[in-house]
């Protein structure tokens, strides 16, 4: 069976495969939303610029209409491709949202392919409100639109992520549920590691959600160990806490 | 109470893996790394972190030291694999040397796409000729007046009014190429009939006027930047068939295999399709209103026309800006 997952994997040649989570997208209609506001700012502050030409004269507001025009073409087409390269693979807007270009292997997107993916942009949103763009990327397993079809790219986020660090069982074993749990706990290191990823993570979660996902294996653990409690997460905690020797 | 065995050994592992991996991360920190030892040392903790990353996944750590170990490995990856050549010095070579080169090379592309574009052409210039009612046909009549207007009273531009039109150039002609491009991931049939839209277009237009009587200023503005700007919207029309190709006839790859292969050639046709079209913007915007005389407008557009010319067929011949 093959998980849903939406990351991508790189083999390298020395024989190691590394992931890299794709961007989905919203965040990357967020990150475009993003650079379309602050383009459109700059648009406007030059349009206004441009207006005020006009008290030297009709030629002054001519030429720096032709400059105005000029500067539409460059926030248009040039403006990612430019930030692509500068900034390795991130526009502001996606440096904002976390998300940078890569080639699909994961290694850095070169000029030819930004250039690519930016110019056939064009294509991506007919025809309107990136309507092919946002059908590739439902249909594509690795999220790419046809610019990143054409430019050999992906759009990936970069989870700013520190090592394993220390978490705390929270709330602690008290010494009434000490007394009751079985001297010992056989977790296997499988669900040793599923636990302690929940338990790590629960906190991004609603009380409800907390208990739903801990009623997925909660049961069968609390069967298989003896130990009860009053809610699920609960069990959950009580049985790595006590396979691991932890009480905090 | 003590620990069980495997959470020793994974709290071990962390303890002992945690200097190994902030080494790594220091010795990616600089944005450049000129020193070659700086280089082996580099790699050699890659080394490292790679073998740990294998020992991790056996050893079953937390989801968040794994995402950090592979975030690691695949920045060192990165550097270690990735380009380094200098982005500015090689798109000046592609542009050079590599669009000719790809020119040449899809040639085949280019001369369907010239086709394409140049027999509806011809069509719109005959057709008003031969029959009067044709222009209104393909273009409405107060666009085809207005262009009478524009020809007839054929004011000379100030050079504001230059710096103005050279801007509109830009911004229309070449987004027009860019989007002509584009739409040929809709198996080219995007190309092509922006291709034929155009062609006819701009052919009418030039007919017509022809035919009102508007001839010689006509040929007098247009003489000098054509060659750049037609060939220029030829070259993006042939790129995005070129493009919608690979997406038909894949030669045994994958579709999007196909579409790999021919990037490298998309990319320097595109290059060579914006210089052409800038170049012509220019041309348009300061020179084609200018009032020189019509026999030094039609040296310079002869000059232009054999300069593209022999770029096209003698640039990149050697070696340079092949892929």
């Amino acid at each position: 069976m093959e998980l849903i997952d939406t990351r991508g994997r790189v083999e390298t040649p020395e024989r190691v495969a590394f992931r890299y989570q794709l961007a989905g997208p919203g965040r990357r209609a967020a990150a475009w939303g993003v650079d379309l506001i602050g383009r459109g700012l700059i648009l406007i502050l030059l349009a206004v610029l441009v207006a005020l030409t006009g008290v030297f004269g009709l030629s002054a507001a001519e030429a720096a209409s032709g400059v105005f025009l000029i500067a539409v073409f460059t926030t248009v087409w040039i403006y990612p491709i430019f930030f692509e390269i500068v900034l390795a693979g991130r526009t502001p807007g996606k440096l904002l949202f976390g998300l940078r270009v890569v080639r699909e292997d994961g290694s850095p997107a070169r000029p030819p392919d930004l250039v690519l993916r930016n110019l056939a942009r064009a294509v991506d949103l007919l025809p309107f409100l990136f309507g092919v763009g946002l059908l590739s990327i439902l249909l594509d397993k690795k999220m790419r639109r046809i610019g990143d079809l054409v430019g050999g790219t992906v759009v990936i986020v970069e989870e700013r992520s520190r090592m394993g660090s220390d978490f705390v069982l929270e709330p602690p074993v008290t010494e009434e549920e000490r007394q009751t749990l079985p001297a010992r706990v056989a977790l296997s290191p499988r669900e040793i590691t599923i636990i302690e990823d929940f338990l790590r993570r629960r906190k991004k979660f609603a009380p409800a959600r907390i208990e739903e996902l801990a009623a997925l294996c909660g049961p069968q653990i609390g069967q298989r160990t003896g130990i009860e409690a009053d809610s699920w997460e609960r069990v959950l905690l009580l049985a790595y806490a006590r396979a691991t020797g932890r009480d905090r | 109470m003590s620990e069980s065995p495997l959470k020793q050994a994974r709290d071990r592992f962390v303890d002992e893996g945690k200097d190994r991996w902030t080494a790594l991360e220091v010795a990616l920190k600089p944005a450049r790394i000129r020193d070659p030892e700086a280089w082996t040392d580099l790699a050699a903790r890659y080394r490292d972190v790679t073998a740990d990353l294998a020992r991790a996944r056996t050893l079953g750590l937390p989801e968040e030291t794994l995402v950090y170990l592979d975030q690691l490995a695949g920045r060192a990856h990165n550097r270690l694999y990735g380009p380094s050549r200098g982005v500015g010095r090689s798109m000046f070579t592609d542009l050079i040397h590599g669009f000719p080169h790809a020119f040449r090379k899809e040639w085949r592309f280019m001369l369907a796409a010239h086709v394409v574009f140049y027999a509806p052409f011809l069509v719109g210039v005959v057709g008003p000729l031969i029959d009067p009612n044709f222009a209104i046909l393909i273009l409405p009549e107060a666009q085809l007046e207005q262009m009478e207007m524009m020809y007839q009273d054929a004011p000379l531009r100030t050079a504001s009014q230059n710096i103005s039109m050279a801007g509109f150039y830009v911004w229309n002609n070449i987004g027009i190429a860019f989007k002509c491009f584009a739409n040929g991931a809709l198996f080219g049939l995007g190309s092509i009939f922006t291709l034929v839209y155009n062609g006819i277009v701009l052919g009418t237009v030039e007919g017509h006027l022809h035919q009102a009587g508007l001839g010689p200023s006509l040929w007098d503005f247009t003489v000098g930047h054509s060659a750049w700007e037609l060939t220029g919207i030829a070259v993006s029309g042939g790129a995005g068939m070129r493009m919608g190709w690979a997406l038909v006839v894949t030669d045994g790859r994958t579709r999007i295999g196909a579409l790999r292969a021919a990037a490298p050639q998309l990319y320097r046709l595109m290059l060579g399709a914006f210089a052409l079209l800038f170049i012509a913007a220019m041309i348009e915007g300061y020179w084609s209103a200018g009032s020189q005389p019509f026999w030094l407008k039609l040296i310079f557009g002869a000059v232009g026309l054999a300069i593209i010319v022999g770029w096209l067929t003698v640039g990149g011949r050697h070696g340079e800006g092949r892929s």
